[in-house]
């Protein structure tokens, strides 16, 4: 007996793979190989055209075999690489049916979507939406506000209230935060992992301490859980399964936790480095920090998912889940 | 600000040391497959009788504050001793030396299983407006089994609660929180033993040539246990000394959530040790576990210092 | 990417599912006490070809894949039925790499049919993490080996048919490389068992050896040769070392019962709740990345040690989340809350401390030596 179709596989597809390089690529080129250039790197609309060139908001605005995983892979890359903007934001409303979605998905109209009257990028961003307890609508801003994120945030009041499906857009929104933690955590735990082989201290690394290393070792073990689960909502998205939303916000609960976790882990192994206002850490961890708080947060998300959601990565609830090597 | 014993406390819980450290092994049962839920501290029991020192809290200038000294040191003990009751809750209570032991229950804990309410000669109820007072001479009683390391009972019927003694409603508030006081110092008690076990066996065992107590992983969270331990030892005396209701809310409240990561690290770094039935740790972890759930758990001391601190009208 | 099972291995899931109708419970807590039963089972498995799935079939197995191994564990130990036994795991597959065709044809077909149990000897009172220290000496002497010294942890050695015993032959100071593995039958003269009984309420050994004979075709590999042999072994068990089911049933549990008190009015038990139910999630995230990394060793050792731990920091959490909300109801022997507790406070233990599994995740995951 051997086995005649496909088993469990977690190699993603070719071309999930290569839009992974070009996003990678891309960052390098645009934002600095090293973290010094990247935490310089501000919002700016030619920036933002120049990652629409990337092609993943145009990805995400695309129904498609492999639409939201391949922008999930993209997300862990431009995530690890700290890109400044609405991503989860544009990925969320490129969801809904609207005549500006070309201009989205081409960089030229920036959008941004919140949970409550402070909503990130609201001050840069053209059009703005609101998910709250009376569903979609359109917003206003009211004026620019600072954040602890630097995301250059507005407070915003609603407008006109929109029809339409508020689970889908909230599903891709979650997946899409998820996706950029699991990189921005992976990241800390690079930068982290690196200066504790080289640090030396006591006449040895300070990454053979346990003190040291046994946060890190942690945090690591969330992020490989929490990427697993986040490519897995972005494969119920793809495949317009019922229990995506679900999935995808316990993705974001791992996500947030893990990302935070390594953050934290980040900063302390760094040390004095490593809370500089301008140090390698807290450009981006105050971001992760500043989404995870930002509505729709993971707090309301832990008081509303569904408490079933645990089987949702039982192989045999994946019956057509399609092969796509 | 004086944190020091004076020198009649010091004295006091010096004798009070020298009594208990006579009755700090368990009885060699030998290899034994059943477990033996607990070892009733009788003999101590005895000793501190003779010497009247359940009723420490009534004589002379003495009160809470050396009821809590007694609590205490009892607490620290593999033997399990009713001592709450009978020398904090009792007499500053009711002004009097109540028949002992003297189990405490709420009412909605008549149902259920009440600790040491099988060997109890007392019983007294938060009625939730009021204070009841029973022997149990009238009552019926069933021991309850549990692996939890504390003889326990339940009612099998309701008593008479209309008939009992009443104390008030001005003994609620005092009840509660000389029950506080004294749940949060047998918690303190029963983790500093459980953490001083702990370290006793990891500066021992070695591994990979050199102590289990020399890696950070585990001289780190021993470091952070040891600080809850005395955390909540110096809350609870505080709580006992100022008879405030707050501090003593604060103190259970400590002591309750210190209790999760003081028994985690306790069994894993005794290792297969800590897992056995032959020593002695399990009497103090699995007592820890009921603790950790008296009078409503963390939530509900958490529920208590909220309101105490930020509820309308108060201060 | 593919998550779902392969029409085969879905067959098969419904084909254990179908047969551990009759078993369900067996084991409620995973730690019964009921062993005529469980060899009962093991046998019923052992007539289902079930207890040699990965096994070549040139050695009598099915020759499949981990997966199904791990599809049979998975549910049983969502059921409640029992653990994989040492027997047709470890043993028998060591046996397979490493073992002489004589030896293959006396022990692997009395353990695919279930006919044996196992017990484990590796800790030692002075070794347990740190096995390369161990003691326990065996000395060859005219055709036989000569077991002294004594062993701990061992489980339910008092049951059990042969001890699979990990021993010195080398020098004093041989560490790692002077250990050799030997089939010790638990009923040879001079070999004293001593149970102790566990938290969980079940039972360990400690096994004692005073001039122990055994054959020395009972050696399995080389001598002084253990050591390789243990990882590989090791490795070849991976991906049933800790089914996520597991942590699911145990998640269930609690969730139910605390549903049935009506606690989840409470919003932080209902948030509690919610963050174990990621947590369920994570370990099934973990099982495929086990399943998955097969071909990489270094790749499927960090997996594995992940894995282990996220597990066990799961199975406490829920286990400890039930006795924080839930008392005083939690606490009496009626709720399955307080077993839960008393039951995985050892899996932080067992098959790998917790500080080991971290340990190897820096080592190997981070190239942090810690």
């Amino acid at each position: 007996m051997t086995p005649e179709n496909p088993s469990l596989s977690l190699t993603l597809p070719v071309e999930a793979r290569d839009f992974a390089d070009a996003a990678t690529r891309y960052c390098a080129r645009n934002l600095g190989a090293e973290p010094h250039d990247r935490q310089a790197v501000n919002f700016s609309r030619d920036l933002w055209r120049s990652m629409a060139e990337l092609g993943l908001l145009e990805i995400a605005a695309t129904p498609g075999d492999s639409a939201m995983l391949l922008t999930c892979v993209g997300l862990e890359v431009l995530g690890y690489h700290g890109f400044p903007g609405p991503l989860a934001q544009s990925v969320a409303v490129m969801g809904l049916s609207d005549a500006r979605q070309p201009a989205w998905a081409g960089g030229e109209r920036v959008p941004t979507l919140g949970g409550d009257v402070l909503t990130a990028w609201a001050a840069v961003a053209d059009d703005l939406f609101l998910i709250d307890g009376d569903g979609l609508s359109q917003a206003r801003l009211v004026g620019p506000i600072e954040t602890l994120g630097a995301t250059r945030a507005g407070l915003v009041e609603r407008a006109e209230p929109l029809a339409g499906e508020v689970g889908d857009v909230l599903a891709r929104y979650h997946m899409a935060i998820s996706a950029y933690g699991v990189g921005a955590g992976r990241f800390f735990i690079d930068l982290a992992a690196e200066h504790a082989r080289t640090r030396s201290q006591f006449g040895r690394p300070i990454g053979e301490f346990q003190a040291v290393a046994f946060p890190l070792a942690e945090s690591l073990i969330g992020l490989e859980a929490a990427q697993l689960m986040t490519r897995a909502a972005a494969m119920a998205l793809d495949a317009g399964r019922a229990d995506a939303a679900d999935l995808a916000g316990a993705a974001r609960l791992s996500s947030t936790r893990a990302a935070l976790k390594a953050g934290f882990a980040a900063h302390q192994t760094l040390g004095a480095y490593g809370v500089l206002d301008d140090g390698p850490v807290g450009w981006l961890s105050r971001r992760i920090q500043e989404y995870a708080t930002l509505a729709p947060s993971s707090r309301g998300l832990r008081a509303s998912l569904s408490l079933d959601v645990s089987r949702l990565l039982d192989p045999a609830l994946w019956r057509e889940g399609r092969q796509c090597n | 600000m004086d944190l020091d014993l004076n020198d009649d406390q010091r004295a006091l819980q010096e004798v009070i040391q020298q009594i208990v450290s006579q009755h700090m092994e368990v009885p060699r049962t030998g290899p034994t497959l059943k477990p033996v839920e607990y070892f009733y501290a009788d003999e101590l029991d005895e000793a501190l009788a003779a010497g009247e020192f359940f009723n420490v809290a009534l004589s002379g200038d003495y009160g809470a504050l050396e009821a809590a000294l007694l609590v205490y040191e009892v607490g620290r003990s593999p033997l399990v001793l009713e001592i709450a009751g009978s020398a904090l809750i009792g007499p500053l209570l009711t002004g009097q030396a109540l028949p002992r032991p003297i189990a405490v229950a709420r009412l909605a804990d008549l149902t259920r299983a009440v600790r040491f309410l099988d060997r109890a000669k007392t019983l007294i109820v938060d009625l939730g407006d009021d204070v009841a007072v029973l022997s149990t001479d009238d009552l019926k009683v069933e021991p309850v089994a549990s692996m939890f390391a504390y003889p326990l009972g339940r009612l099998a019927a309701m008593p008479d609660l209309a008939g009992a003694r009443r104390l008030g409603a001005e003994a609620v508030e005092p009840l509660r929180r000389l029950w506080r006081v004294g749940l949060s110092l047998e918690i303190a008690a029963a983790m500093q033993s459980a953490i001083d076990f702990t370290t006793v066996y990891v500066k021992d065992r070695r591994v990979f040539g050199r102590p289990v107590g020399s890696f950070q992983a585990v001289q780190h969270r021993l470091a952070a246990d040891v600080q809850k331990c005395r955390g909540a030892y110096w809350l609870a005396l505080k709580a006992a000394w100022s008879g405030l209701e707050l501090d003593a809310s604060l103190a259970a409240l400590y002591a309750q959530q210190a209790i999760a990561s003081v028994n985690y690290d306790s069994h894993q770094f005794n290792g297969a040790l800590g897992m056995t039935l032959e020593h002695s740790l399990h009497f103090w972890t699995f007592r820890l576990r009921l603790l950790q759930g008296e009078l409503g758990g963390p939530r509900e001391q958490a529920s208590s210092v909220a309101s105490l601190m930020w509820a309308e009208g108060r201060a | 990417m593919q998550l779902g099972y392969s029409d085969q291995e879905r067959a098969f899931q419904g084909e254990v599912l179908a047969f551990l109708e009759d078993w369900r419970g067996l084991d409620q807590y995973l730690h019964g006490e009921d062993f005529d039963r469980l060899r009962a089972f093991y046998q019923a498995l052992g007539a289902r070809n079930w207890l040699s799935l990965g096994w070549p079939i040139e050695d009598g197995g099915q020759g499949l894949p981990p997966i199904f191994e791990f599809l049979l564990w998975d549910e049983m130990a969502y059921a409640r039925v029992a653990r994989p036994p040492l027997s047709a795991g470890i043993v028998a597959k060591t046996i397979i790499r490493f073992g002489t065709r004589a030896q293959k044809a006396r022990w692997l077909e009395p353990i695919r049919t279930g006919q044996l149990m196992f017990s484990l000897g590796y800790s030692e009172p002075g070794a347990g993490s740190d096995l390369a220290g161990l003691r326990t000496r065996a000395e060859l002497r005219d055709g036989k080996y000569i077991v002294n010294g004594s062993k701990i942890w061992s489980s339910a050695a008092q049951e059990a048919d042969y001890l699979w015993l990990l021993c010195r032959t080398g020098e004093v100071n041989s560490r790692a490389a002077g250990l050799s593995l030997l089939i010790v039958d638990l009923k040879s003269p001079n070999l004293r068992i001593r149970p102790m009984a566990k938290m969980s309420g079940n039972i360990f050994c400690e096994i004692f050896f005073d001039d122990v004979e055994v054959p020395e075709d009972q050696r399995i590999g080389p001598e002084n040769g253990a050591w390789k042999m243990m990882n590989a072994s090791l490795a070849d068990e991976r991906h049933v070392q800790f089914p996520p089911k597991r942590v699911l049933a145990d998640y269930e549990s609690v969730r139910d019962w605390a549903l049935t008190q009506g606690l989840d009015r409470d919003p932080v038990v209902r948030e509690k709740l919610a963050e174990l139910a990621v947590g369920v999630l994570e370990c099934q995230a973990h099982a495929f990345r086990v399943l998955t990394a097969n071909h990489d060793p270094v790749l499927a050792s960090v997996a594995a040690a992940a894995n282990k731990r996220a597990c066990t920091d799961a199975i406490q959490a829920i286990a400890r989340a039930a006795m924080d909300f839930g008392a005083p109801m939690a606490l009496t022997q009626d709720a399955p809350t307080h077993l839960l507790w008393r039951q995985t406070t050892e899996e932080s233990l067992g098959g790998g401390t917790t500080e080991i599994m971290t340990s190897i995740v820096a080592r190997a995951g981070l190239g942090l030596k810690a």
